[in-house]
């Protein structure tokens, strides 16, 4: 192998921030585009080896195609039909706990509790009720505001849809002339890096994908054991935190000691709660990453929290739940085009 | 955005049949029906190269074989200017075969003579081809083993000669 001079590491470090500049000015200028060009990337990566075998059997490209599109998107809506209902119910359920005065009764108890400590200790009255009802009713009334965007959502949908369908048809064809495009001699060079990152974004994605969904199912069965209320929202959104690693089993366990508390009235759950999402933790880290996330595309955990950080500090709560997986997938294409250029030596 | 290159590729008509006359003519495909042909055809990547440019240089990682479609490409090995012609290709024949199993340095240079055209086919394709299309990947990979076997039985013939003749030469001193 290689070793890459001074010189070409410069140049490459300079390179990396040059994308990163105009990563973020695109971001800027055209990020919704650029969005549904990335899901409809995501998908059509997620589609295409399905695509490829259809059409090693003899099925046409087009019809393979057609065929894989009709049935993914058929199971994603199958999927929304069944399951969003019963979230939608169920977040509207907590909702109503809450503004009921449920919430306020448990926060106050924590505050009497409070206080009587505070009084001993001479120190001034601490009011927790109002500062935290107000976080909370903030929070739901953006979770409803996002149900208000319906026409956007549905044109972003139909763009995604579009997008992917011929990204998957036509995706081999697009690349192999874009790589017709490449002089030759970087050409093998080229060739042997896309098919690295492929592979590598490949099993990233299935493998946060995977990982969601098996951590999902198994929160979802805990918290039923356990007795907690609306354990199907619980795992549904321990579920969708944990493509953010570190984010899922705290967010399920929020989320599930706030509804045991506001259905149930008392904090007895608490401990179950805590304990089994401890054994999630665990459970995903030494049994389900190790399944389906490949090692050479797990980040450090220190990336990972700076990750999340800027992705907060940057895009909000879309941001927190985005940034590591994207900081993923730039993570692959950075160290393959890093190893590539170490491995090639240019004509 | 003007790369002729580019835009021929996107807007070509289906290649012509005299292509797959070609890929029928090389040892590793030999076997295969037309359907199959036209799987492969898929993947390969059609390069021009002007005379006297390099397809690739001794030393280099490997990453596939490259068949002549059209033209002329020496291979070669030492270092250049004092390089030393072992082979000149034409159409239909192919080289680099040994880097589709391993991505290995390549053992000699390959240097176009008149102004070529190469088809190349590479692991990642060949690797792709064989999770999508399990029994045509695995009859390319057959043929290609069945041709190095050849070679390598070509190279112990060769060797048991020599050594026999290093014998000889021994027994006469």
């Amino acid at each position: 192998m290689n070793e890459l001079s001074l010189t070409t590491k410069i140049l490459l470090f300079i390179l990396f921030l040059l994308l990163l500049v105009i990563g973020w000015y695109l971001l800027n200028v055209a990020g919704s585009i650029i969005s549904i060009f990335l899901v409809a990337l995501v998908i059509s990566f997620l589609l295409a080896p399905s695509v490829d075998t259809l059409e090693g059997i003899g099925v046409p490209r087009l019809l393979g195609t057609i065929v894989m599109f009709v049935l993914f998107f058929s199971l994603v809506s199958a999927i929304l039909y069944t399951v969003t209902p019963i979230i939608y119910e169920e977040a509207i359920r907590v909702q109503h706990k809450i503004s009921v005065g449920a919430l306020r009764n448990a926060i106050q108890q924590v505050e009497a509790t409070v206080n009587e400590q505070l009084r001993i200790l001479g120190a001034v009255e601490w009011k927790l009720a109002p500062y935290l009802e107000n976080v909370f009713s903030a929070a739901l009334s953006n979770v409803l505001g996002v149900a208000s965007g319906v026409v956007y959502s549905v044109i972003y949908v139909f763009m995604v849809v579009f997008a992917t369908f011929f990204l998957l048809k036509d995706g081999r064809r697009i690349k192999k002339s874009l790589i017709s495009a490449v002089p030759n001699r970087f050409f093998e060079m080229t060739l042997s890096i896309i098919h690295k990152i492929e592979w590598s974004l490949g099993a990233y994605l299935r493998g946060i994908l995977l990982d969601a969904f098996v951590i999902g199912l198994l929160s979802t069965f805990a918290m039923w054991l356990i007795g907690v209320p609306n354990f199907v929202l619980v795992g549904f959104a321990a579920g969708m935190f944990n493509l953010v690693p570190y984010l899922g089993p705290p967010t399920g366990a929020l989320l599930a000691i706030i509804i045991s508390v506001v259905s149930i009235g008392t904090w007895e759950k608490t401990i179950p709660i805590i304990l089994a999402f401890i054994a999630l933790r665990l459970v995903d880290d030494f049994v389900v990453q190790p399944m389906t996330i490949s090692k050479s595309v797990r980040m450090h955990p220190l990336v990972v929290i700076f990750a999340i950080l800027a992705g907060g500090q940057f895009f909000g709560i879309l941001g927190m739940l985005f940034a590591v997986p994207a900081v993923g997938v730039f993570n692959v294409i950075f160290s393959e085009f890093y190893h590539g250029i170490q491995r090639y030596r240019p004509i | 955005m003007s790369n002729p290159i580019l835009w021929r590729n996107l807007l070509r008509p289906k290649k012509a049949e005299s292509l797959l006359n070609v890929l029928r003519n090389v040892p590793i495909f030999e076997d295969l029906n037309r359907s199959e042909l036209k799987s492969i055809e898929r993947i390969l990547h059609r390069r021009s190269y002007r005379r006297g440019e390099y397809i690739f240089r001794e030393g280099e990682t490997g990453l596939g074989m490259y068949i002549v479609e059209e033209g002329a490409v020496a291979i070669t090995v030492g270092e250049p200017g004092h390089e030393k012609e072992i082979s000149l290709l034409r159409n239909g024949e192919f080289f680099g075969e040994m880097a589709l199993l391993h991505e290995d340095p390549r053992s000699a240079n390959a240097v176009a003579r008149v102004d070529t055209v190469v088809l190349g086919f590479f692991q990642p394709d060949l690797l792709q081809l064989l999770e999508t299309n399990p029994r045509l990947g695995v009859s390319v990979v057959m043929r290609l083993a069945r041709i190095i076997a050849e070679r390598l039985q070509h190279l112990l013939h060769e060797n048991k000669q020599l050594q026999e003749r290093l014998d000889e030469l021994e027994r006469s001193r």
